[in-house]
């Protein structure tokens, strides 16, 4: 083997080293997209004839937001109560929540408010007495979101 | 003699090779956006409310872009107040039934802003609670500047 015979190899080893140092940062990868299913939270509480309530929660990816008021009792343990409630959907603003859409709602299976494509960002539930309270009673309200 | 000095040369250029083709990968790591600054305070809102001892209230306000803000404890009223009295102020994000805070100090009354920071977009809350030191029901007055 001549002289530069070895010239002619380390120079194809160097550049295969080249190749091969500068390729690492020319390798990429596409980010990979995460999704998540829809979050359940209840909002659980006694309302007093007269009075209201609130509850927050995040949406973190736009979505569908449906609010169910899914149960009206008077006690714990005790019988169902069809009484009006007045549920609400929108924003924590100053002491309370400012629905941007509400009814007046008996407990039922299907949710009494939606929202299909909600933002990102901060929401609010709030139950209120419509005027049809006569007695405290304990409600469950179901929030699915995104 | 001959191969020696081919041999360096060659290293030399592809030792230049090399750096200036990683350079480039080297440049474009380095390369910064700048960061938004904090918009000012423009927007100022007052709030009042009643604190019984071992309570809390909290306020909601909107932050449509990401800007500084200042929440300042103004004055607290009552009877039976105890000297050095304060009361533990924090700002946060509602949640739930609460306000969840972030940042929670321990506060006297005053006309200089006590808990202070950077925030937003969004919608953030201010949270006052009673730090142990209440022995009656108060009236607490309190603002908060932000963008």
């Amino acid at each position: 083997m001549t002289a530069i015979t070895r010239v002619r190899m380390l120079a194809v080893a160097l550049a295969g080293l080249v190749a091969v140092g500068c390729g690492k940062s020319s390798t990429t990868t596409s980010p990979s997209t995460t999704t998540t299913g829809p979050s359940t939270e209840y909002f659980t509480g006694t309302l007093s004839p007269t009075t209201s309530s609130f509850y927050s929660f995040t949406v973190t990816n736009q979505g569908a937001v449906s609010v169910t008021l899914a149960s009206e009792t008077t006690a714990k343990v005790g019988p169902a109560v069809s009484s009006p409630i007045a549920l609400g959907l929108g924003v924590p603003i100053g002491f309370g929540c400012s629905p941007s859409s509400s009814a007046d709602v008996s407990p039922g299976l299907s949710a009494q408010l939606t929202n299909p494509s909600s933002a990102a960002g901060i929401y609010c539930v709030s139950v209120a007495d419509p005027g049809t309270l006569s007695a405290d009673v304990i409600f469950v309200v179901r929030i699915v979101h995104t | 003699m001959f191969a020696s000095r081919l041999l360096c040369v060659l290293a030399c250029v592809v030792g230049i090779v090399c750096l200036t083709a990683c350079d480039k990968n080297a440049s474009t790591s380095t390369t910064t956006s700048p960061s938004s600054l904090p918009a000012d305070a423009t927007i100022n809102e007052s709030f009042s409310s009643a604190l019984n001892v071992n309570g809390t209230f909290f306020y909601s306000f909107s932050m449509a872009q990401f800007g500084s803000v200042a929440i300042t404890l103004t004055n607290i009223t009552g009877s039976d107040l105890p000297d050095g009295l304060t009361l533990n102020v924090g700002i946060g994000r509602p949640t739930g039934t609460t306000c969840t805070p972030s940042l929670s100090l321990a506060a006297s009354p005053g006309d200089t802003p006590q808990v202070t920071g950077d925030y937003g977009p969004g919608i953030f809350c201010v949270v006052i609670s009673d730090s142990g030191l209440l022995t009656a029901p108060v009236k607490v007055d309190a603002s908060v500047a932000h963008s």
